[in-house]
């Protein structure tokens, strides 16, 4: 998106500027100060495990010390632990972006894929496979600021969430 | 093919889409032979749920014919005659070993929406937005079932599609909230709503020894054919006061189950009503619980509410203290099916549960514009309209 501003010989001169850009990057300076000078409870919080419980026991999700396909393409970029659950509740599968990685932005990043991560390990652990959704039988579908709306969360439901 | 799509806020359309896929191993594409408009779409089409996008295929009650099955499918052949729960899941996962299907971790391909809007994600809904999953739903030709060997189920063959489709989400959400609601032998329970859920709640607490049951509702033909069909009592609330209606059939005691069927968009009389409706509009709150408020109120001491309509977010005066303080249990969910359908199909064949009257509506999906708006207006005395695509 161009921003027009001053006269007709001013704007010849002048580059376009990309507030999209300019919106994500001052987003991204934020996320990192309040990382820095936050309080104890936001550091607390980029620094929380992100979890999915599984069906079975412990012994199932790894094999012989590899871990699922979904989480082991995340490398070094996570810390990983598996615990049983209490009671009946299977495993327990923990991950987060490992200590001292990057940026507050990039850690954001490293969460959702996170997220994804652990949701298609559940699916290929307890179902066999990762369900699709896509295509879908679907009509019309016109550009509505609702409906960018709406395809932007499902764009990234699959990163998002308390989980 | 051809599909029902939702394009806009009361605005729906019949339109050419693509046909759908065996995408899983575990899917099946069934050929639908009926597939009815149900309360909660209303919700849909009235824009009361904000992850509806144009081009939604709807609908979430049907029945039809194994056509095609996916590598991985045991239970099912091209062919196979089967009901559909609307709710979609693995049976893998810890809440389908716990026949809590409709709350599976499997089901739903956008987690992150729910997950945010209620702290977790249920299992999937066909034709119901992209909050449960945005799945394609049944109004419609063909429809992709994933998990198919979990969530379909061949219909005897003395039962007729018409009272099979019913099966699909009307009769096991109504048998969920008698069953949960705890009715039991002697109990007198009352339901709100005589819809098709309405109905099937009241029938499954009379075959599950309820000594007396009550519906109540305003629509002289829906409360007709609860007294015709289902044999259970009726209240219209326009010509009588709800509350002590309901205290004096029960020797002042209240109810004691009581299960409201009938969601976000409640109608009712007085002021409240109209303090709902301004609210909703307003989007100061997201439903309107009338049924829910009243059910809570007319409940006997130590008894049980169970709520099986529709809500979607944030509700306003929630008469919470009267929970707290008369030791209320209160419950909801969405439809466990795959737990009950079986049991229903077989109650089904021996004429214990008829279903065939809820469907006064029959028509081409061509119609399908038509008959919602004929089933939000309850016009012709419309209880549910139903499209052979």
């Amino acid at each position: 998106m161009c921003v027009a501003a001053g006269s007709d010989e001013q704007n010849a001169v002048m580059a376009p500027v990309n507030v999209r850009k300019i919106g994500t990057g001052v987003r991204r300076l934020a996320e990192e100060v309040r990382l820095r000078l936050g309080s104890t409870k936001v550091k607390r919080q980029a620094q929380r495990w992100l979890a999915v419980t599984v069906e079975g026991d412990p012994a199932r999700i790894t094999t012989e010390g590899e871990l699922p396909v979904p989480l082991a393409r995340l490398g070094s970029k996570v810390e990983v632990e598996i615990r049983p659950g209490p009671g009946d509740w299977g495993t327990e599968i923990l991950a987060r972006p490992a200590v001292g990685s990057s940026t507050a932005a990039a850690d954001r990043d490293v969460r959702g894929q996170i997220r994804s991560a652990l949701r298609q390990t559940k699916q290929l652990l307890e179902v066999g496979e990762v369900l699709i959704a896509e295509p879908r039988p679907e009509g019309t579908r016109p550009a509505t600021v609702p409906g960018k709306l709406v395809d932007r969360a499902v764009r990234s439901a699959d990163e998002k969430g308390v989980l | 093919m051809r599909a029902l799509c939702w394009t806009g806020v009361n605005k729906l359309q019949v339109e050419d889409v693509a046909e759908p896929q065996i995408l899983n191993s575990h899917d099946a594409i069934v050929k639908v032979l009926l597939s009815a408009a149900c309360g909660s779409d209303l919700h849909l089409v009235g824009g009361y749920i904000p992850t509806m996008r144009a081009g939604d295929v709807l609908g979430h009650e049907f029945i039809g014919e194994i056509v095609e099955t996916g590598p991985g499918v045991r239970n099912h052949r091209v062919g196979d005659r089967v009901v559909v729960c609307s709710f979609i899941s693995c049976g893998r996962c810890h809440y389908c070993k716990n026949q809590l299907y409709s709350l599976c971790d499997n089901g739903n391909p956008n987690p992150g929406i729910t997950d945010t809007m209620w702290g977790a994600a249920p299992g999937g809904c066909y034709g119901y937005s992209h909050a449960m999953g945005g799945w394609a739903g049944s109004h419609a030709e063909y429809i992709r079932v994933p998990y198919a060997d979990q969530g379909a189920f061949p219909v005897p063959e003395d039962v007729s599609d018409t009272r099979a489709l019913f099966a699909s989400d009307a009769a096991p959400t109504g048998w969920m909230g008698a069953h949960l609601g705890g009715v039991s032998p002697g109990d007198v329970v009352a339901v709100w709503g005589a819809g098709g859920v309405g109905q099937m709640a009241a029938r499954a607490a009379m075959l599950l020894g309820a000594e007396r049951v009550v519906v109540i509702d305003q629509f002289a033909e829906r409360l007709r054919q609860v007294e015709n069909h289902v044999g259970a009592e009726t209240l219209d609330y326009r010509s009588q006061d709800v509350l002590p209606a309901l205290k004096e059939m029960t020797g002042g005691r209240g109810p004691d189950v009581c299960i409201e069927a009938v969601g976000m968009e409640a109608h009712s009389t007085g002021p409240a009503y109209l303090y709902d409706q301004v609210k909703q509009q307003l989007r100061l709150q997201t439903d309107r619980p009338t049924a829910v408020r009243e059910a809570i109120l007319a409940c006997r001491k130590g008894g049980s509410v169970y709520v099986l309509g529709v809500f979607g977010a944030l509700v306003d005066k929630f008469p919470l203290g009267a929970v707290i303080n008369k030791g209320l249990t209160l419950r909801a969910a969405q439809q466990h099916g795959q737990r009950y359908i079986p049991m229903l199909l077989e109650r089904m064949a021996t004429g214990e549960l008829r279903t065939e009257h809820l469907a006064t509506h029959v028509m081409s999906l061509e119609e399908g514009p038509h008959g919602y708006q004929m089933f939000k207006e309850k016009m012709d005395g419309c209880v549910r309209a139903v499209f052979q695509p």
